[in-house]
């Protein structure tokens, strides 16, 4: 049992709450039965009660509080500004990693045989006009010649046989900032497009990849376009067509006369 | 930071005048908002303890500005209660005029101590936190407080008019 000594000191304490459990047990157990104490306690709760019961003591008008309102409510929207900013700077951040990504992956063959897909769609479906219609390789390179920034002289495949395709003409166009040129061919009246480009920022890839006379050709399929890709001496091809063969066997089919198939020894050869 | 009566009621405990409440108010809004590091907390609540820190800061700069001189500390067993403006009334429910008379009578360490305890309801440890000082001398200025405000506002006996 404690004695008023002990009890004293703890009046505040218990009327604050920090007396709690077996201790506060003891305590009121103590002002049962001590009438000094329960005096002591009695008229301290008293006091304490009627300040807190005064609350809230001082108060002001509510227009007192329109200065901080409106300091607060300005902080919290440059709050807002700036997390927005950091999740736009971020989002922006993310965007051109993968920009950045992208083409080491894939945008050497996705947007650039992409490219060359839409251009061919164009052109099949008529709304692609040709900057030079013959189908004279000579005339075809004379016109390109000065206005793409490479050497470009098409040769007159297959030299001396049967032609299993014919040049319908060219076109001039830009990609990534780059001229590039668009030669448009037949088969069997199926259009056939060849794209050619200098830019060092084309890396042909692909789904599938063959090695023949010390080139790598890349194949992809994209919509019922047939694809491939290759580098060749600088220039990046990218031919297009809707020819319903699968992988090196495309290449046969232009270049599958006897006097040609040496040119593609090893054509087939899977890496 | 939406405490703005409960800071109030603390600038009011500090300075004597609405008037300079309010400015103590706002000055406090200002550094609080531009403080670099802000406690992150859950409750609103939680957060009245730094903002009361910063708000004594506030009050005890401008003091200090004012005065031009080195405050001295308060000495609780020296404090001296006036009465003389607390009007009770006999025999009555205390009215909050009253209780506001008696506890603006305080010296302000003491005023400042039972409207955080009493009104605000702040704990020990947060008390000793705003004030920068010890529990123990939180529990021994609140005991002393509250003795005070007991002699201020028991009803006295009135005198026997001859």
């Amino acid at each position: 049992m404690m004695k008023c000594s002990e009890i004293r000191p703890r009046i505040a304490l218990y009327i604050d709450r920090e007396v709690t459990g077996a201790e506060a047990l003891e305590f009121e157990a103590h002002l049962t039965e001590c009438a000094e104490c329960r005096r002591e306690y009695d008229e301290m709760r008293g006091t304490v009660d009627a300040v807190r019961g005064a609350t809230p003591l001082y108060d002001a008008a509510e227009k007192s509080y329109a200065a901080v309102r409106g300091m607060v409510a300005g902080w919290e929207r440059r709050q807002r500004l700036r997390r927005w900013a950091t999740a736009a700077a971020l989002a922006a951040a993310v965007a051109v990693l993968i920009a950045l990504a992208i083409p080491r992956f894939s945008t050497g063959r996705s947007e650039y045989e992409q490219f060359a897909a839409r251009a061919h769609r164009n052109f099949a479906n008529g709304a692609f006009p040709l900057d030079v219609s013959s189908s004279q390789p000579r005339v075809v390179s004379s016109w390109l010649e000065p206005r793409v920034p490479f050497h470009l002289t098409l040769p007159n495949y297959p030299e001396g046989g049967q032609k299993r395709y014919a040049l319908a003409g060219a076109r001039l166009m830009q990609y990534r900032g780059e001229d590039v040129a668009y030669l448009a061919y037949e088969m069997d009246r199926k259009p056939i497009s060849l794209l050619i480009s200098s830019s060092s920022k084309i890396v042909p890839s692909g789904g599938e990849s063959y090695r023949s006379g010390g080139l790598t050709f890349y194949f992809s399929s994209e919509q019922g376009l047939r694809i491939i890709s290759w580098k060749d001496k600088g220039l990046i091809y990218a031919q297009v067509s809707d020819l319903d063969v699968k992988g090196a066997e495309s290449c046969a089919i232009c270049h599958g006369a006897e006097g040609e198939r040496r040119k593609f020894e090893g054509l087939g050869k899977r890496m | 930071m939406g405490c703005y009566p409960s800071l109030y009621r603390y600038a009011r405990s500090l300075c004597g005048e609405p008037w300079e409440a309010e400015e103590l108010l706002q000055e406090t809004y200002k550094r609080a908002l531009a403080a670099k590091r802000k406690p992150v907390v859950a409750d609103a609540d939680e957060i009245r303890p730094w903002i009361f820190t910063i708000m004594r800061h506030v009050w005890q700069n401008e003091r200090r500005r004012m005065s031009r001189s080195q405050e001295t500390e308060f000495d609780d067993a020296a404090a001296i209660v006036s009465d003389e403006n607390v009007e009770l009334a006999m025999s009555r429910k205390l009215l909050v005029s009253e209780v506001r008379a008696a506890v603006d009578s305080l010296p302000g360490p003491w005023r400042e101590i039972i409207v955080m305890r009493e009104i605000e309801d702040l704990t020990y440890a947060q008390i000793a936190t705003v004030l920068g000082c010890p529990a123990g001398t939180v529990m021994s200025r609140l005991a002393r407080a509250r003795g005070a405000l007991r002699q201020l506002l028991t009803p006295r006996t009135p005198e026997v008019r001859r």
